[in-house]
């Protein structure tokens, strides 16, 4: 396997005819032929590709590169100069793109065991119907499948590829499954684009992708976010049966700065092994919407000097790692865990040599903090998010909220509406804080069984009931009354199988119609769904507790008995939840527990005293029984 | 000085008998979760830190009152070495404890003091039950010979 990567590297130098086969800057290049000898020798099997494997220099890799089209044409001044590039094709030449495409930026885990801690959701929202609901190829607890919404794979990257890398579900193959309306041949394919996160360019503009997704111009938007390419037209018009290249159907055009490429047909591209935070940031950018300037404060680990891929890099499968506590123990990576707050803080037992204190971490000392909050707490619950409130706060992500692309609304109150910090158990039962959104949808009922119907569904029953875009007053919730409700639940009914009926799920509550009257229960289908917030980390003197046990303990420490807004169309806005509720705890036992802190003055006090006292009584025998021995010798003496 | 006196006389069966029932409650929730292979907490630690209070202000009280008695210049009896063992220990055992509640030490020092913490209760539960053994029999015995008297 080894050695026919070498030879096919090899040849693919020989067919170019030049020195560096993909133009590439092969520094190194005997000693990674032996390491990759090396390994053949070992038996081991290695799909790494030339410009996947490091000869061991720091400098990092020039790539003077050609760009090709996905049917792997060149693209030069003189030939493809109208197509866009392929980034798999282009990347493909020294990279290997099929293990990459196994990261999980682009490849859902396919089970839950793969799938580990929850994550961040992807938050349909559709004001029009009051929707917004969290959808997850990757099967979380509490998240649904766009396919359980009727949403294709081609809708998905229309309603989400703005924040996506592309791959996955954006990419049309014989498995794809299609729904009519798909429009896959005008549109082409959402390839993996390495620049999204690779490109050190100013120029890369990757809020460029949500354009080209409204224009369906998917195959054209790696093209038109690259610092060399400009995309205009668009998809949309065109018909099903549109081949790339077919000038005469009016389609996308592209292109290329002219300037940029060399006498050799190539181009010079900056590009980071080490992805920068700024690329990160555009789909993992977060805003606690708070007037406290605390609140949006740097990271305390990229204040220190790191980045975000300090802690989740990866190696060529891309399989990033997220640093949750048991992720290590779930991947069986041992490497993971080095990468973990525990990792890098702790000392580790056992170990062969010594491996904490990496980057310059402090190790923590606690001092005063009873050892069993590290059995009931993650690090995070003290030291991560925002400083707990009454009331937990609004947020804002990248992804829930169109971050960062053109024409998102700016407005802080806005849907998806998300709650931060709700200190609840986590995937490994430890109390931590996440993100919470409570769920709204219509859906089909029968019994228990409450499925999701897709917004366009319930638009075509519902019909005028539902308002149309222009009625719409803002970005929240569109006014709703048990009435309405009542009437577009009518509506829907008629339009479900028999046996079925229909329901709204809002603010934890599934509503139906009973009697005539449209009644409320609370039911699991609408609990929040809560997913982890590990920043931005606090340092220590500003984690909970450090002014005291106080901090967590007192009778009215939102850690415990902070309120959460329960959130949603035909909700009471006054309706609140106990911090206490999501934690699993007895809200009168906590307030019981919380009260006994009050005592901890005295405790001490009495404790002191006490052993004050007896000690004194001590040295009073200690002094009898001295005296005793020592008049006795004396006695003795005489 | 009489007052006095009665008072005492009053108050030390009483003291014996806070410090029995808050020893018996100290030691039944410190070990007893443990023995279940569960940890010390809610409202069994409630319980535990509740008891404390007037466990150390009976043990306190008497070890003044009865240092007398248990004088071992005057006499040495094993009744009279456990009453000071036990005192004794009372002070590491409360200390340990004490000290955890100040930020003094990290997890490793506040690990190190819980141990401590429950090394020094097992001795202290087995001289407590020697203590109160001894004193049974010794009232069984004066009982007996003030009946024959």
């Amino acid at each position: 396997m080894v050695n026919e990567t070498v030879l096919q590297a090899g040849s693919q130098a020989s067919d170019r005819g030049d020195g560096h086969p993909h133009g590439v800057c092969l520094r190194g290049m005997p000693a990674l032929l032996c390491c990759l000898l090396v390994c053949s020798a070992q038996g081991q099997e290695i799909d790494a590709q030339v410009g996947d494997i490091r000869d061991g220099s720091l400098s990092g890799a020039v790539h003077h590169i050609n760009l090709y089209t996905e049917k792997g044409g060149r693209i030069s001044p003189t030939s493809n100069f109208d197509q866009p590039y392929s980034p798999s094709e282009t990347c493909g030449q020294c990279h290997d793109v099929d293990s990459i495409s196994q990261g999980w930026h682009f490849t859902p885990a396919a089970d839950a065991n793969a799938a580990g801690r929850p994550g961040e959701p992807w938050i349909y929202v559709d004001i029009a119907t009051a929707t917004q609901i969290p959808l997850s190829h990757t099967p979380w607890p509490g998240t649904f499948q766009p396919a359980d919404l009727g949403i294709s794979d081609w809708n998905f990257i229309r309603l989400f590829g703005r924040h996506m890398t592309g791959g996955g579900p954006g990419v049309h193959d014989a498995n794809t499954v299609v729904l009519p309306g798909d429009r896959w041949g005008p549109s082409g394919s959402l390839e993996i684009n390495c620049l999204t996160c690779h490109s050190a360019e100013l120029m890369h503009d990757q809020s460029v992708v949500s354009e080209q997704i409204a224009r369906q111009n998917y195959r054209w938007s790696a093209t038109a976010s690259a610092s060399f390419g400009y995309v205009k037209r668009s998809a949309r018009r065109l018909k099903e049966s549109y081949k790339p290249g077919d000038k005469a159907s009016g389609g996308p055009q592209v292109s290329y700065d002219e300037s940029r490429f060399f006498a050799d047909n190539k181009i010079f591209l900056k590009l980071d092994r080490d992805v920068a935070n700024t690329r990160c940031y555009f789909c993992h950018s977060t805003k606690v919407i708070s007037l406290d300037a605390m609140d949006n404060l740097q990271d305390v680990h990229m204040a220190s000097g790191m980045s975000c891929v300090t802690c989740h890099g990866h190696g060529l499968d891309h399989k990033i790692r997220r640093g949750y506590a048991t992720e290590a123990r779930e991947t069986g990576s041992s490497q993971v865990g080095r990468f973990s707050c525990v990792g890098c803080h702790l000392p580790e037992e056992g170990m062969e040599r010594p491996r904490a204190g990496q980057f310059t971490a402090p190790r923590p000392e606690h001092k005063g903090l009873p050892p069993i909050h590290f059995e009931k707490l993650s690090c995070t619950a003290c030291h991560s998010g925002p400083w707990p409130r009454p009331e937990t706060v609004m947020g804002k992500t990248s992804r829930s909220h169109a971050l960062g692309t053109h024409g998102a609304h700016p407005a802080d109150d806005r849907l998806p509406y998300v709650q931060l910090p709700v200190f609840a158990p986590g995937h490994d039962g430890k109390l931590q804080p996440h993100r919470l959104i409570w769920p709204a949808y219509w859906a089909s009922v029968a019994g228990d069984d409450v499925v999701p119907l897709s917004p366009d569904a319930v638009k075509e029953a519902a019909g005028d009931l539902i308002p149309h875009r222009s009625e719409l007053t803002g970005p929240s919730w569109p006014e709703m009354d048990s009435e309405k409700v009542k009437a577009i639940l009518e509506a829907l009914a008629a339009s479900l199988e028999e046996g079925r009926k229909a329901g709204y799920v809002s603010g934890g509550q599934l509503f139906s119609i009973e009697g005539g009257q449209v009644v409320s229960r609370r039911h699991v289908a609408g609990e929040p769904y809560l997913w982890p917030l590990a920043h931005n980390v606090r340092p220590a003197r500003q984690a909970l507790g450090i002014r005291g046990c106080e901090d967590c303990h007192d009778q009215d420490a939102p850690f415990l008995f902070g309120e959460i807004a329960v959130n949603g169309p035909l909700v009471d806005p006054n309706e609140r939840v106990s911090m206490t509720e999501f934690g699993g705890m007895d809200v009168a036992a906590s307030r019981r527990f919380a009260a006994t802190f009050g005592f901890r003055p005295l405790f001490k006090l009495v404790a002191s005293a006490s052993c004050v006292l007896m000690g004194l009584v001590l040295f009073w025998l200690v002094m009898r029984v001295l005296d005793g021995l020592i008049g006795g010798s004396l006695q003795k003496r005489e | 000085m009489l007052g006095a006196l009665r008072l005492l006389l009053i108050l030390k069966p009483l003291a014996y008998g806070v410090a029995l029932v808050c020893g018996l409650i100290l030691t039944l929730s410190g070990f007893g979760p443990g023995l279940l292979g569960e940890r010390l907490q809610g409202f069994l630690l409630m319980a535990h830190m509740g008891s404390v209070p007037p466990f150390l202000l009976s043990v306190a009280f008497l070890s003044v009152t009865c240092a007398k008695q248990h004088d071992l210049r005057e006499r040495m009896t094993l009744g009279s070495l456990c009453f000071w063992l036990l005192l004794g220990l009372t002070v590491p055992l409360t200390l340990t404890i004490l000290l955890s509640m100040f930020p003094l030490t990290g997890t490793e020092g506040l690990n190190a003091l819980l141990g401590l913490h429950e090394s020094i209760a097992l001795v202290f539960v087995v001289a407590a039950v020697l203590y109160v053994l001894l004193r049974v029999r010794s009232k069984a015995t004066a009982q007996d010979e003030s009946q024959k008297g």
